[in-house]
């Protein structure tokens, strides 16, 4: 083999051997023995056990929500920490958190650790429907219960899992009903806004959201104009610009799980100068809205977190502030916080209503939950699969704030419409 | 809708565009490979760190991004050498004839805990830096500025590159040893030398593309080993060492990339520029400009 060959021969089998890797590593990982849970002895902690994306694609989601738990767990802790029932007594939780790199194989590894070496008591799911998908079957075959904390995908919750139950409202259309029916149906009744964009990504989540916005344009008189789904991290929107800029939609919905894609969208907009009459951006996390600066003006999307609104176990605003003091996070910056705080309640609810801390009672304990939460009143829907109640309000963003729009009840301000265009801002 | 001459114009000259930031995130690898024989799997952790550097220095200063371009490149051809001068040439010396396989793991492992570090110091979030170029309009198209800005870096910096490996000794010097290493050695060439300046070169070129991807796109620590990836692609496609090839390739992907989004949706992009580059390995194995 010549130098040349050589020099073309080695990156490709050192791609080939990377992608090698990914498939094999699951196969790896899952050699863990199953079934080895000893019986519970009366702990000196309850271990609550989850992954988060620290690192990766969804960090810009969910980054900071490891501190988030372990400072919960603090704050509990010092106020004694759960009754639980079969002890008799108060005992401090801990939270076992690991990274799981916004990535299935090595959320499925730390499952299974989580599971057989950590011994965890209740589990907490990982960010997206994506990574829930994967995980899901590895909590079933151990049976620990699961509250899934951030999948809306309907798939989640058709899988008829026993062990798991999830906070969010999974039908297609919860995402976008306040922002289609209170904000967008009056602007179509009036004749202002008549053609609709979607371009989404081909996650689980995005599918639905984008499947629910089909379904509610069609329901306020909408018409679809243009639809593409693009690759997961997908940063490159020349075609797609190019053919949008001659349909000219009144409005642009745009979902990707992933916070580059979304950053190169909107700024690819901007380059090009085109400028719909109303921007629907279904996730303005803290990954996107930072890079985009104040380009991210005018956009709406979705957020569960409001504060104040609710409360529920460890929900006032003196013990949310101090959480947010003690963990160093902006909690309102946060729109997922207000569905990862809820099965943060739920999880100590169910621990304190369980009879045992052993699994089955955990379950059903989750399982009979009613509570109220940060987000709202909360429970988990037999008839759906155990899916949760939880829905996300309309916000749009102005200087990196969110300001909710609606549903009506919850709107602290009005609809800025339309868009302004990029050519006109400053 | 209709595909009208200009709708697809515009596409392809976005494709260009597109190629030419690839290419630019590529050359600098290229050369290196080809010069030293070292596969510097950090050279996308280099892209990451100079876009990071160029989002925190933009977010402190509040320096118009335009002088980034004259900070950034500089300081990463410095770290470069040093790069070269303290880990890559004491193992190029332990394994002089075969620096290959060492220099991967050796890099791999360089990138790995300069991701590590960047997390830890600045997240492993995306980071971009928001700019106000207005696009470039010209007979009913709409061209984005930043994107026309990367096209002429990179057509520069092949100019340049084309240059000094043609018209100055030191040059002269680095295609000996691209064609000859061993020859070049006997001919009394200073490679360890050249090899410094080279891979100087080359990681400036990664800073100056660090730049722009913050601009154009967004930079996250975690997104180094995948961006080296991409560019061996384009290396593969375009022949190792070869500038010129490099730019063909990366403006080929580019286009067929928007072309294919246009025709066939985006989701088709990626899969028809890989079934695009196995065929064009089976066909051109040495690189598609090779002779």
């Amino acid at each position: 083999m010549g130098r040349r060959e050589f020099y073309v021969a080695v990156p490709l089998a050192l791609s080939l051997g990377f992608l090698l890797g990914v498939v094999i590593h699951p196969f790896l990982v899952s050699t863990t023995l199953p079934g080895l849970q000893t019986p519970l002895k009366p702990p000196v902690e309850i271990r609550i056990g989850a992954t988060v994306s620290l690192t990766g694609p969804f960090a810009g989601d969910v980054g900071v929500f490891d501190k988030i738990m372990h400072s919960f767990a603090d704050l509990v802790n010092r106020r004694g920490g759960i009754f639980i029932k079969e002890l008799g007594q108060r005992v401090p939780i801990k939270f076992i958190i690991y990274d799981d790199a916004s990535d299935t194989v090595t959320a499925i590894k730390f499952y299974e650790k989580l599971i057989t070496e950590d011994k965890v008591h209740l589990l907490l799911g990982p960010f997206s429907s994506k990574l829930t998908l994967a995980v899901g079957p590895v909590v079933e075959k151990h049976g620990v219960p699961i509250i899934w904390t951030a999948a809306q995908a309907p798939a989640v919750y058709r899988q008829g899992w026993k062990y798991a139950v999830g906070v969010l409202d999974e039908r297609p259309t919860a995402w976008g009903e306040p922002y289609f029916v209170n904000v967008l149906a009056p602007l179509v009744e009036k004749g202002d806004i008549k053609t609709i964009a979607l371009i989404h990504d081909d996650t689980p989540h995005s599918l639905s959201v984008n499947e629910g916005a089909k379904i509610l344009s069609e329901r306020i008189g909408l018409k679809v104009v243009f639809e593409e789904k693009i690759p997961f991290g997908h940063t490159d929107f020349s075609g797609i610009l190019a053919k949008l800029r001659r349909i000219k939609p009144d409005i642009i919905h745009f979902k990707a799980d992933s916070p580059p894609s979304g950053v190169a969208f909107v700024r690819q907009l901007k380059e090009v100068n085109l400028s719909p009459k109303a921007l629907y951006f279904a996730e303005p996390v803290p990954g996107v809205l930072e890079p985009l600066g104040r380009d991210a003006d005018y956009l709406v999307g979705a957020t569960y977190t409001v504060l104040g609104v609710f409360q529920g176990p460890f929900g006032d605003l003196s013990f949310l502030a101090e959480l947010a003091k003690t963990a160093n996070v902006e909690l309102e910056r946060w729109p997922w916080f207000g569905i990862y705080y809820p099965a943060m309640q739920a999880a100590i609810s169910a621990l304190e209503a369980s009879d045992s801390l052993k699994p089955d009672d955990i379950l059903r304990a989750l399982k009979n939950l009613h509570i109220m939460t940060i987000s709202g009143p909360l429970r988990f829907d037999e008839a759906r699969g155990f899916a949760g109640t939880l829905r996300p309000l309309t916000v749009q963003i102005f200087n990196g704030k969110y300001l909710v729009i609606a549903p009506p009840e919850f709107a602290k301000a009005s609809y800025v419409h339309p868009f302004k265009p990029w050519d006109a801002r400053g | 809708m209709t595909l009208d001459p200009t709708l697809i114009l515009e596409v392809i000259i976005n494709g260009v565009l597109l190629g030419g930031i690839l290419a630019l995130a590529a050359i600098g690898l290229s050369l290196v490979l080809g010069v030293t024989g070292v596969l510097n799997i950090m050279h996308g952790q280099f892209l990451v760190l100079a876009g990071t550097l160029s989002y925190l220095i933009h977010l402190a200063l509040k320096l118009n991004p335009i002088i980034l371009f004259i900070i950034i490149p500089p300081l990463f051809f410095l770290i470069g050498i040093s790069l070269e001068r303290s880990l890559i040439r004491p193992l190029v010396s332990r394994t002089q004839s075969t620096p290959l396989l060492p220099s991967i793991l050796v890099t791999f492992g360089l990138a790995l805990i300069v991701q590590d570090v960047l997390t830890f110091a600045v997240g492993d979030v995306a980071k971009g830096i928001p700019t106000h170029f207005p696009p470039l309009k010209f007979q009913g198209l709409q061209l984005p500025m930043p994107k026309l800005l990367s096209l002429f870096s990179v057509l520069t910096a092949t100019l340049s590159l084309w240059f000094f490996l043609v018209h100055t000794s030191t040059g002269n010097a680095a295609r000996a040893i691209i064609q000859d290493r061993e020859g070049a050695m006997l001919c009394g060439i200073d490679i360890p030398r050249i090899s410094m300046l080279i891979f100087g070169i080359g990681a400036a070129l990664a800073g100056l593309a660090g730049v722009y991807y913050s601009i154009i796109y967004t930079v996250q620590a975690s997104m180094g080993i995948t961006l080296t990836m991409i560019a061996l692609i384009l290396i593969a496609l375009g022949g190792v060492g070869n500038i010129l090839g490099t730019l063909v390739s990366g403006i080929i992907v580019g286009v067929t990339h928007t072309v294919v989004e246009l025709l066939l949706g985006a989701a088709w992009s990626l899969p028809v520029v890989l079934l695009l580059f196995i065929a064009a390995l089976l066909a051109r194995p040495r690189g598609v400009l090779s002779e």
